[in-house]
């Protein structure tokens, strides 16, 4: 008796052990990454650190879409993909809106000019051991109206993984042109990008901990849908067009997407959450006229999408409609 | 000594320090020892933020703040300076601030160990200014009577060096004023 009671006691506590540790994990990375503050007021600051609940809030954008140029002098020549891909990166994150894109090549500096550039130079503060260094211009209410990046030109870069790796290293910097500081994150293994140490290959895509950073940014300073349905909505008509009709309507844990054809055709029926990255294709191929439903139960390529609002496009070889999905729990 | 407001700044900072075994930061900077920084800048001082004034450069392409500093003591360089002004990028003009991210953070009537080199920037040549960023700064706080230097690098997360060293000289405990002015003193070949 007393080694059985023993024992359950001995198993609660590893139950009680690992429940908490799983907890503290979860509630350690929850916490971990951090947000820039302006607090200039008074003094010379290069910028707070603070959690994402801070009563002072934090430097953010007020626009989903932010362009992003390269300046190909010097070492920038050649860099256009890992800049890409580092924009990439920030763009694709579930529950954010924030739309980077690339703009192309630029002549423009280190400089207040309204254009976010990305350059590969000398005389910009960052020499001696400063790989790069992220400037942020605000306006009032720390809002972000300018961003750029000056990598140390004296240093040897690559875009093959090894030390200093562009892309890492600018994935790594546009989440500080996002507002988000380096995470505390310490894991010894898949390490945010956020973290000071964390480059080549591995640094050059996000974790959690990243993903997170800009969830925040969205959530406590949410910017608008980017151009998508916009996009969609010059596009096609909301619902029907000519030929073609859609329409959708919430169940119990998830929704009916329904669509019509005047003829007989090749279809493609998708959806797409409001930053109009693609969650599922669910139907591709031939369907016959009249009508079709669809039910969707959230599953995505990648998982399960969470309740909310997505957007349907169904497509034929000639035209093509759209409508809003509500996703029921 | 300290205003209160600045050792509570500095006990919220120790506070973070330890609490966050990777400091956190922004930019990227590679970490640098007390011999790096005093090899790699050509004034090393000891002395208190007089003032702090930021405007827009000649042709309104950046924001830069020029910072007067009354030098207690000359560790290397012109021992007879009396006020320094070193000039760093950003600051605050009107509604506009621009923040370098990992860059100093200095307050005036506050005290600090500067190491200030000459380097181009946004198109001058030479130009005193803090160089190595947080790197090159320190905040001077009383700990237990005694004056101690906390590299503002602890609050920025930091590259490891050659010998796989992350942490900023002295560390989340600081360096003992004294002590460090000796050691920089040796680096610069003043024995």
């Amino acid at each position: 008796m007393m080694i059985r009671t023993s024992a359950r006691r001995a198993k609660a506590a590893v139950v009680v052990l690992l429940v908490g540790l799983a907890v503290g994990i979860t509630a350690a990375d929850a916490l971990a990454f951090r947000m820039i503050q302006n607090t200039s007021v008074g003094r010379f600051s290069s910028g707070g650190l603070v959690r994402c609940d801070d009563p002072g809030g934090f430097v953010h954008w007020t626009s989903a879409n932010i362009a992003f140029a390269l300046n190909t002098a010097n070492q920038g020549a050649g860099k256009a993909s890992a800049i890409q891909g580092g924009l990439a990166a920030w763009t694709n994150v579930s529950g954010a809106n924030h739309n980077l894109t690339y703009s192309g090549t630029t002549n423009a500096g280190f400089t207040t000019d309204g254009i976010n550039t990305l350059l590969w130079a000398n005389g910009n503060g960052c020499t001696g051991n400063c790989l790069a260094l992220t400037a942020l211009v605000l306006a009032s209410g720390q809002v972000i109206t300018e961003t750029d990046v000056s990598f140390n030109n004296a240093v040897s870069w690559n875009t093959n993984g090894s030390d200093y790796d562009a892309q890492a290293i600018a994935t790594h910097e546009l989440g500080h042109c996002m507002g988000i500081h380096h995470t505390e994150v310490k894991k010894p293994t898949n390490r945010p990008t956020m973290y000071a140490y964390y480059f080549g290959v591995a640094g050059q895509t996000l974790e959690n901990d990243d993903r997170q950073a800009l969830q925040c940014s969205q959530n406590r300073y949410p910017v608008s849908a980017p151009p998508f349905a916009a996009q969609v909505a010059a596009l096609s008509h909301d619902g029907v067009a000519p030929g073609v009709s859609l329409a959708a309507r919430p169940r119990l844990g998830g929704a009916v997407i329904r669509f019509a054809l005047r003829e007989g055709s090749d279809v493609r029926l998708q959806v797409f959450d409001v930053a109009g990255r693609l969650l599922t294709t669910l139907v591709n191929g031939r369907r016959e006229a009249g009508e079709h439903e669809v039910a969707w139960d959230g599953a995505t390529s990648t998982g399960v999408a969470p309740s909310g609002v997505y957007f349907a496009r169904v497509q034929t070889p000639s035209m093509q409609a759209r409508t809003t999905v509500l996703l029921a729990e | 000594m300290r205003s209160s407001p600045h050792v509570a700044r500095l006990v919220l900072a120790l506070v973070l320090a330890v609490s966050a075994a990777i400091p956190a930061g922004a930019t990227t900077l590679t970490r640098l020892g007390l011999e790096g920084l005093t090899a790699a800048n050509e004034m090393i001082l000891y002395g208190r933020v007089l003032d702090i004034h930021s405007y827009w450069n000649a042709d309104h392409s950046f924001v830069m703040t020029d910072v007067r500093v009354r030098p207690t003591r000359v560790l290397k360089g012109d021992r007879a300076a009396g006020e320094v002004t070193f000039t760093v990028l950003g600051g605050t003009v009107g509604d506009i601030t621009t923040l370098i991210i990992a860059g100093p953070e200095l307050t005036p009537g506050s005290d600090y160990v500067l190491f200030l080199n000459r380097e181009a920037l946004r198109g001058n040549d030479r130009v005193l200014t803090v160089r190595d960023l947080s790197q090159g700064a320190f905040e001077v706080a009383s700990v237990g009577g005694t004056p101690r230097a906390f590299s503002q690098a602890l609050s920025h997360a930091l590259v490891p060096d050659a010998a796989g060293l992350a942490d900023p000289p002295g560390g989340s405990s600081g360096l003992a004023l004294d002590d460090m002015f000796q050691q920089v003193r040796q680096l610069a070949g003043d024995r």
